[in-house]
């Protein structure tokens, strides 16, 4: 007699719901008088809101740059989208050469497109390193050109959207590369020079505002270098934003080496695997994939901060939305100017939320939604 | 073996610390030599000079020419506190109504509340402040100033608030803003870059707290609610005494840091041009060219205040373990 089973049992289907349609809506809606004013409240309250914005954002706008801004300035008529329509090469790529614009655009389509490869784990392997490298290159050489034909374009010459990318790359990537030893330092057994330092090192930089940080990185470099050597500012910028980012990328490292277990260390050792070995292809990829999540939300916060470097004169997208709202010509019609970049900055970093979420549910199936 | 692993260990102790000793002298000798070069003196007399920048709106008023310097930092430092404590108060009022609206019974409330805080959060913060401070210079002037129920008036100037007082009769009352030909009296008064940094930051971390209050709240046993309800507490009660103070120990580390990150970001009044710390200190080191030493007070402020701050949060959250059921 066997009882082991010989074929696969499927699971079997929950079985139907026993409540109607109405009484689940009744349950979301109206289970209570309290719940019932809160539906009816919420819902006037809505219902006026999008009529308003309706009337404002699509009834009453102006879409047709065509005799625009005059035809803003009609009493009555809701928002100028027109202003965006004349504005959009300034916003997304700012003082770049307007006959030149193809270049930025493609550059910043290949570091999208190097974005999306880089997130789905089956292009995680060797020639990922590689391709971004290549990427870059490419970057550089369209953004800066000089070579193949393509005129030279100073980078305070760039603008917009791809200075925004870059900057939020550039700053990421080696803020990360940093990151990793400052993390292996601090979660290193024992004292010593090396952690104190690091540990002050990520206290104080956790502790002081990035604009500090922009500021002292623009009117500081200058004075740490000898004469005649000079950064930059773009540099300057990136290089800043690259010490801060560590210091907090750092302590989400830490967090996922604290999360391997002692026990994965010691069998690797127990193999014969050099420490570095162990460090590197043992302790750190479990670490890193248990911190997906977080680190990920640490890119978006990034992200986000980028926008300040407009106190610092760099020519980001919040830098170029500025410019383009203080043209007298346009004058007023800055909250469609801003309402357009919130836009943008809303889907990158929804985007990025979006994914994190979908790793943090990969590997948590039981609090999947 | 082992002492020959403790002497390499004091090696590159000792090896680390030269090559941090030798970068730190390297960039004494460069730096003091670039500051030579541009005839500034370094060192913090400065302070104790009359400052060329005014400042107006603040608790401490500095006068261009009179108040010293250190008096500005000062203004500065009062205005830093003065917005953070503001947009604490308003961040957390919201984030906790945002957040409970998230766990309520209604789904329309539930979704209502999600959209808050998916399209707050995703914005960054710079782009509210400068979005309010378009709206509020988007008004019209004071003479055909907005009031509402005579407690706000609103202006292109800045906003006028009812605000409890003394009064001409000398008894205490609610002093109500009033219109007076191109001005406004009574009433406290917001200055527009106040307000846009105020609402912006308030709006946008109120976003984050609310997750942190729903998380908190979500984190307590189903049976603390079951049991008040057992008891026969009404809801409100029930959150009020029972799953609120349990939360709030939960909800505490979280909540520190982001009342730093308010504190942090309240620096974004160099953007809009409020007179904050970070903003006086910019324009004395343009006034008196001495970066390094004005740097060294921003970053010695901003950082003494925040690990003050985190140090007496972790005094209260070892308080609040003592105390804890748990």
């Amino acid at each position: 007699m066997r009882y082991v089973a010989s074929a696969r049992i499927e699971a079997a289907a929950p079985p139907r719901s026993s409540v109607s349609r109405i009484e689940r809506i009744r349950a979301l809606f109206f289970s209570s008088p309290a719940s019932t004013l809160a539906t009816v409240l919420l819902a006037l309250a809505c219902a006026t809101l999008a009529a308003q914005l309706f009337t404002w954002g699509i009834r009453d706008a102006v879409f047709s740059t065509a005799r625009a801004p005059q035809t803003c300035r009609v009493a009555g008529v809701g928002a100028c989208w027109a202003v965006i329509g004349e504005k959009l090469r300034l916003i997304l790529f700012g003082t770049y050469p307007y006959a030149e614009q193809w270049r930025p655009a493609v550059a910043m389509l290949s570091l999208l497109a190097m974005y999306v490869v880089s997130a789905q784990p089956r292009f995680w392997n060797r020639r990922l390193p590689l391709a971004w490298a290549v990427t870059l290159a490419a970057f550089a050489l369209l953004m800066f050109g000089g070579v193949l034909g393509l005129s030279y374009v100073p980078d305070d010459r760039w603008g917009g959207l791809p200075v925004t990318l870059i900057l939020a790359t550039l700053g990421l990537v080696a803020g990360f590369a940093l990151a990793i030893p400052l993390a292996l330092v601090r979660h290193s057994p024992g004292g010593g020079i090396a952690k104190a330092l690091v540990v002050a090192y990520i206290e104080l930089a956790r502790s002081v505002p990035l604009l500090a940080v922009l500021f002292l990185a623009s009117v500081m470099i200058p004075l740490f270098l000898p004469q005649g050597m000079d950064v930059s500012k773009l540099l300057r910028v990136i290089i800043a934003f690259a010490l801060f980012t560590a210091a907090y990328l750092a302590e989400v490292v830490r967090s996922g080496l604290m999360a391997v277990p002692v026990g994965q260390r010691q069998a690797a050792a127990a193999l014969g695997l050099s420490p570095f070995v162990v460090t590197t292809r043992i302790v750190l990829p479990q670490a890193l994939t248990a911190v997906l999540p977080a680190l990920v939300n640490v890119f978006i916060a990034f992200f986000k901060a980028t926008s300040i470097v407009v106190v610092v004169g760099i020519f980001d997208l919040m830098t170029a939305a500025k410019r383009a709202a203080a043209d007298a010509q346009w004058e007023g019609f800055g909250t469609e100017i801003y309402l357009f970049v919130a836009a943008v900055y809303f889907v990158f970093c929804y985007a990025m939320s979006w994914y994190s979420a979908r790793l943090q549910a990969a590997r948590d199936p039981a609090r999947r939604a | 073996m082992r002492l020959l692993s403790r002497w390499a260990g004091a090696l590159r102790q000792g090896l680390a610390f030269a090559v941090l000793g030798g970068l730190v002298f390297a960039m004494f000798h460069v730096t003091s030599a670039n500051l030579q070069s541009r005839g500034i003196h370094s060192g913090f007399a400065f302070l104790w000079e009359p400052s060329r920048t005014p400042v107006a709106d603040a608790p401490i008023v500095v006068e261009a020419g009179v108040d010293s310097y250190a008096k500005a930092f000062a203004a500065g430092a009062l205005n830093s506190l003065k917005l953070t404590a503001a947009a604490i108060v308003a961040a957390t009022l919201i984030g906790l109504v945002i957040g409970l609206g998230r766990l309520s019974g209604n789904a329309l409330a539930r979704a209502l509340c999600a959209g808050y805080v998916e399209v707050m959060r995703n914005v960054p913060v710079l782009l509210h402040v400068f979005l309010w401070y378009g709206v509020i210079l988007g008004l019209p002037a004071a003479a055909q100033a907005s009031s509402w129920g005579d407690l706000v008036v609103a202006s292109n100037r800045g906003l006028y608030l009812a605000w409890p007082g003394v009064d001409a009769s000398g008894s205490w009352s609610l002093i109500r803003p009033v219109v007076d030909g191109f001005e406004v009296k009574g009433g406290v008064y917001m200055a527009p870059e106040f307000f846009a940094l105020f609402v912006g930051i308030s709006l946008y971390t109120a976003a984050f707290i609310a997750e942190i209050v729903r998380a908190a709240v979500g984190s307590l046993p189903r049976g603390q609610w079951e049991a008040t309800a057992a008891l026969g507490l009404p809801r409100a009660t029930a959150l009020r005494r029972v799953v609120l103070p349990q939360a709030l120990r939960v909800a505490l580390p979280p909540l520190t840091s982001e009342y730093l990150g308010i504190f942090k970001n309240s620096t974004l009044a160099v953007a809009v041009g409020y007179q904050d710390f970070m903003a006086i200190s910019t324009t004395m080191l343009t006034d008196t060219g001495q970066a390094v030493e004005v740097m060294a007070i921003v970053m010695a402020f901003y950082a003494a205040v925040s690990l003050l701050v985190s140090a007496a949060m972790h005094v209260v959250e070892h308080r609040n373990m003592r105390w804890g059921l748990r």
